[in-house]
This record gives structure tokens, C-alpha cells and sequence, in this order.
């Protein structure tokens, strides 16, 4: 009898995974490779951070000249927090002297693995984020443009047929280009294999609580349905004769449930209620907080989060500190959350965390109120990253690479989530990644 | 005289040839149309900017302010699908007391003129008869069709986007 029970199992299962299913492409596919989770988080700590303050945890040893040592990331790495001139937490009786408590009882560099000196290449904020989504390096294309290699929200859509709203790009703000990574103008994916862009802090800021709370609700088949007719008759003439606009393609059902979404956190926001970290004093905090209610509603294969309050370093080094210890607050929150509060994504996510480039070796000549130096991001310090890695199938405690032994380049990020999701070979053979290789394949 | 009866007659007979009367261009008494695209000169895509206050205007016949246009702006950057984005903030437009729409019964009263008017007040062109059936039609065989319905899919639609 269980033998049988065995058979019909297998059967279904093996039907199931051979199936071809068709794509918004047109083309029967059939799934490339195996996943090792269904969902991916990248956090992307953008805005530049020293491999010194960071993962070396050398805290103030390093840049200021002053003796005080640790690890002000206690979430991601082991080690002690610095013990002396702690200026990087909340305030009791003065500005930060009181570092946020630990989430996470392990941290990831337990859970995961950590490539712990990889190169970033680009040093600009645009061209890091853009290097890493999209596994190419931006050598021949501006700012305020828009990539021109498809990003990994493409290839996933394209080649893993998943829906718009299954693919989600959160950033803390819209300057920087940041809204324009959404998806590339490469003619063989672009607009249609896009993912959904939302800078949470503007849209349910104080401009959004201005132009957008107040919008009025539809009814969908009494009112919604006429009023889409007539557009789409409107839209029917005018592509016989003029241009099409860019569509990620949300069909009516997806932007339906993005309205209601809006709705939704207008009304948590006012009342409280939104999923923030502990501490939410900036605004990559309440970034993290909104992109735990997207994860919440719309579980998305592939959320990329966007941080990037850690730029304040150029003048203001002691607010790079506390924006380093709060990205790091907001991680482990994230990884808490999903495995605690989203059941669908519990030990089937897999998180990673890269910055977009480092900083300097040396300081700039700015100086902040508590008299430490500010860095830019422009020399060969500026190219050294780090990235962890978490999730099913991920060794954990393994380190690789080490401050004189770089292993990695930003460039596999892609390939990486890729092989995660399943479609390492459809997107490694679309033949346009600057490298093929996982951060797998270097382990 | 022989030779010169000849040639008088040949000279006649030239004469007669060049002066005959010509036709006149003929006029068929019909309204002359238009055969190029109604839309073919609108290739320019709107910023969100230009979009914005174009519809404010629209809809509420006076200038948008350069801070709500700003802030507005700010709004729709901040979500990555454009229509949705659109949607929510003039469906916001349309619950301020301010926005100046012709009332149903109004609509309802000459829907030819309506439409027309709709046509120029949005599209700043004539409405073709094919557009004008297509609407008739349907407003007809739909009675419970507002003029904000209408004005929102003017506002929402692709052709609107581009100048």
C-alpha cells in the first residue's frame, strides 16, 4: 500500500516538474533547473560601506585614529561590539550611546555563507546597484538611464513566466536613478518583463498622504469595468496610428490588489500598525518596514530592498555609523519577519545582503561633529565588498576569501539568484552576463 | 490664289484647334477630408511633470501650483507602474470639490456635443465618426456611465500621454 501511495506521489510530482507550462513569451517551457528556495531577498546596502567598519569590525581603530575596535553588525558577523566611544546607537543621555539590541539569536554569518572580500568594480551608487541586477558592468551607458542588459526581474519573468507582481524593487527614495532599475531597454526583454517599483517612504510619506490617501475607490465591475472599455477603445485607435507606452504588464487582477495594497498602508500608517523594525528612526528603517508588508501581500519570488542612508558618509561619519548599525537592525528584522510572520516564505527564502561598492582607504578633509572624518568613494578600497548568503541549501558558517583573497565579483549577484530560483541556464545562456559564474560556482 | 486659299484654310483650321473650349476643373460640392492620421503628429511622450498639469488643468480649468507639482511628481516616481500610479492620483483629483466636470444629466442631454467636447477638451482634436458611433453606442446602452467615468478614461489613456 505504501508502495503504491509511493508510485502515485512520484508520478504526480515527476508530471508536475516535467510539465511544460507557457510563458508570456509564447514559448512552452519547461523548468530549467531545480530551485533552492522559491522566494530571494537581496538587500542591497547601497551608498558605499567601508569593508574596515563592517565586516573587519574596526569601528573608529581604522578611520579615526581612535583605539576602539567591534563589530557594530552584530546581526550579519560574530563578534563583540565596540566597548569605547559608542556613538552609533540610539539616545539615552547623548546621541547614540545606546547600541539597538541584537534580533537575530544567530546571526547570518551562522546561518549562511559569507564571501568576505569580494570586488565590487563600479564605485557610483547607479552603477553598483545596476552592476549587481543586472551581472554586467555599466561600462557603456549613463546616468539617468535606464540599464541597457535586462536586469534579473527580466530574466526571471521571461524565462520563469512569473507574474509582475512577483517581482518587486523597493528603494529608500527615488533619487539616484534608483525608480529607473526596474527594468532595461534591451530589446530582447525591457518594460514588459519588469518588476514593480515602490519608494514606500514617498508614497506613503507626507506627499503621498497629500495626493494619494484621499483617492477615491472604484467599483470594479460598476464603475472600474466601464471606464477601463472605454480606455481600452481609446487605446485601440490610438495604436493604430501612434506609440506604445511602457507596461510591466500588472494584469487588472495585480493592479487591483496594488491599489487596495496603497489603501491598506495608508490606513496602517495612520493607525501604527506597519510591520517596522523595532527601531524605525530613518528612513531606510521604515523602507524595511513597508517591504515587509509587500513580502506579506504579495510574496514575491524576487524582492530587491534598496538602502541607501549609509551615503551620508561623504560629511558625516558618525551618521554612517548609526546607519550601518540600523541596516543591519534592519536585516536581521527582515530575516525575523519572513521566518516569523510570513508562512508562505518561512525556510523557503533565501537572503542575500552585498553592499553596492566600499569607500576610500583615505578620508576626505570634512569633518563632523564629533570631529571624525567623512569618506568618498573613488580608490581600490572603494572596489572591496562583502556578501552573505542564506537560506535552503546554503552552507552555513562557511567562509570564503578573506581580506588579502578576493573571491567573488558583483557581477555573479545575478547568476547567483538565478541558480537559486531555478534559471541559472536559461539566463547564463542568453549570453549577455559579464560573467557565467555563480558565487556557488567559486565556493 | 490657289496657294493662298491653301494656306488661309490650314491657318483656319489652327485658329479653330487652339481656341476650342476648355473644361472646367469639375467640383464635386463635397466637404473636403482630412487623409492623414488624426494622431500623427502627436510622437512626443509627456513627462510626468507636463502630464500632471495638463490634467489638473483639465479637470479643474486653473494652473497647478509649482509645489504640488513637485510634490505630485515625487508621488508618481515613487511607483513603478505608471497607471496605477495615474489612477490614484486623479482618482484623488476627482474626490476634491473643485473639480469641474459637466454634471450626467448635462452628458446625457446632447451626447454628441459631450463628446465632442470631451474629444477637444483632452485629445485637442476632432472626434472621427467611427469614435463618435463607438461612443453613442455605448453610452447609450450603458446608462449608468458618469461623465467622471468618461473624463477618467480620457485622462488614463495612451493617446493623452503623448503631444
Amino acid at each position: 500500500m505504501k508502495r503504491r501511495s509511493f508510485i502515485k506521489k512520484a508520478s504526480l510530482a515527476s508530471a508536475a516538474i516535467t510539465a511544460p507550462f507557457i510563458l508570456p513569451s509564447g514559448r512552452l517551457f519547461a523548468a530549467s533547473g531545480m530551485r533552492m528556495s522559491d522566494h530571494v531577498v537581496l538587500v542591497a546596502f547601497a551608498g558605499g560601506v567601508r569593508q574596515q567598519e563592517s565586516i573587519l569590525q574596526r569601528y573608529l581603530d581604522d578611520s579615526q585614529s581612535y583605539p576602539s575596535a567591534g563589530n557594530i553588525l552584530y546581526n550579519l558577523f560574530n563578534g563583540a561590539p565596540p566597548t569605547d566611544k559608542i556613538v552609533y546607537g540610539t539616545k539615552n543621555i547623548i546621541d547614540g550611546d545606546t547600541p539597538i539590541p541584537q534580533i537575530l539569536s544567530q546571526t547570518l554569518e551562522n546561518q549562511g555563507t559569507t564571501f568576505r572580500e569580494v570586488n565590487a568594480s563600479a564605485v557610483g551608487h547607479y552603477a553598483g546597484v545596476n552592476a549587481m541586477i543586472t551581472g554586467n558592468y555599466m561600462y557603456t551607458q549613463g546616468l539617468r538611464n535606464k540599464p541597457t542588459m535586462p536586469t534579473i526581474f527580466e530574466y526571471l519573468r521571461r524565462h520563469q513566466g512569473e507574474k509582475a507582481t512577483k517581482t518587486w524593487f523597493i528603494g529608500n527614495g527615488i533619487g539616484n536613478s534608483i525608480p529607473l532599475l526596474d527594468y532595461s531597454t534591451h530589446s530582447g526583454y525591457g518594460a514588459s518583463y519588469g518588476a514593480n517599483f515602490l519608494a514606500p517612504i514617498i508614497t506613503f510619506g507626507s506627499d503621498g498622504e497629500k495626493h494619494l490617501k484621499n483617492a477615491k475607490i472604484y467599483h470594479p465591475e460598476d464603475e472600474l469595468d466601464p471606464m477601463y472599455k472605454m480606455k481600452y477603445f481609446l487605446d485601440n485607435v490610438w495604436y493604430s496610428q501612434g506609440k506604445q507606452l511602457p507596461n510591466i504588464g500588472n494584469t487588472e487582477e495585480e493592479k487591483a490588489e496594488i491599489k487596495s495594497f496603497v489603501k491598506d498602508m495608508f490606513e496602517k500608517t495612520e493607525a501604527g500598525t506597519i510591520a517596522h523594525p523595532p527601531i524605525a528612526d530613518n528612513g531606510d528603517l521604515r523602507t524595511i518596514g513597508y517591504a515587509c508588508e509587500v513580502m506579506k501581500r504579495f510574496k514575491p519570488t524576487l524582492t530587491v530592498i534598496y538602502l541607501s542612508n549609509v551615503d551620508g558618509c561623504h560629511s558625516n561619519f558618525t551618521g554612517y555609523l548609526e546607519s550601518l548599525h540600523r541596516a543591519d537592525h534592519g536585516v536581521g528584522h527582515i530575516w525575523d519577519y519572513i521566518q516569523n510572520n510570513i508562512p508562505q516564505m518561512a525556510n523557503n527564502t533565501t537572503l542575500m545582503v552585498v553592499p553596492e561598492h566600499g569607500r576610500n582607504l583615505d578620508s576626505n578633509n570634512i569633518e563632523d561633529g564629533n570631529a571624525f572624518s567623512g569618506y568618498d568613494h573613488s580608490d581600490g578600497n572603494s572596489r572591496r565588498i562583502f556578501s552573505t548568503i542564506v537560506g535552503p541549501g546554503i552552507d552555513s558558517n562557511l567562509s570564503i576569501g578573506g581580506e588579502n583573497n578576493q573571491i567573488g565579483d558583483i557581477v555573479n549577484i545575478t547568476p547567483t539568484i538565478a541558480e537559486i530560483l531555478g534559471c541559472k541556464n536559461d539566463v547564463v545562456g542568453s549570453g549577455l552576463l559579464a560573467s557565467n559564474k555563480s558565487l556557488f560556482d567559486l565556493i | 490664289m490657289h496657294i493662298f486659299r491653301k494656306y488661309c484654310i490650314k491657318i483656319l483650321v489652327v485658329l479653330f484647334v487652339f481656341s476650342s473650349c476648355q473644361q472646367d476643373d469639375l467640383i464635386y460640392d463635397i466637404n473636403q477630408l482630412q487623409s492623414s492620421s488624426y494622431n500623427a503628429n502627436k510622437n512626443k511622450q509627456k513627462s510626468i511633470g507636463q502630464y500632471i498639469s495638463i490634467v489638473y488643468a483639465n479637470l479643474f480649468q486653473t494652473a497647478l501650483s509649482s509645489n504640488e507639482l513637485v510634490e505630485i511628481t515625487r508621488c508618481i516616481e515613487s511607483i513603478g507602474d505608471k497607471q496605477v500610479a495615474h489612477e490614484i492620483v486623479l482618482s484623488n483629483f476627482m474626490n476634491s470639490d473643485d473639480v469641474l466636470i459637466p454634471s450626467d444629466s448635462l452628458m446625457r442631454a446632447d451626447l454628441d456635443l459631450f463628446l465632442e467636447e470631451t474629444y477637444k477638451r483632452f485629445f485637442v482634436r476632432d472626434i472621427t465618426e467611427a469614435e463618435r458611433e463607438f461612443f453613442l453606442n455605448y453610452l447609450n446602452a450603458n446608462p449608468n456611465v458618469s461623465s467622471e467615468m468618461v473624463y477618467m478614461s480620457f485622462a488614463l489613456s495612451n493617446e493623452y500621454q503623448f503631444y
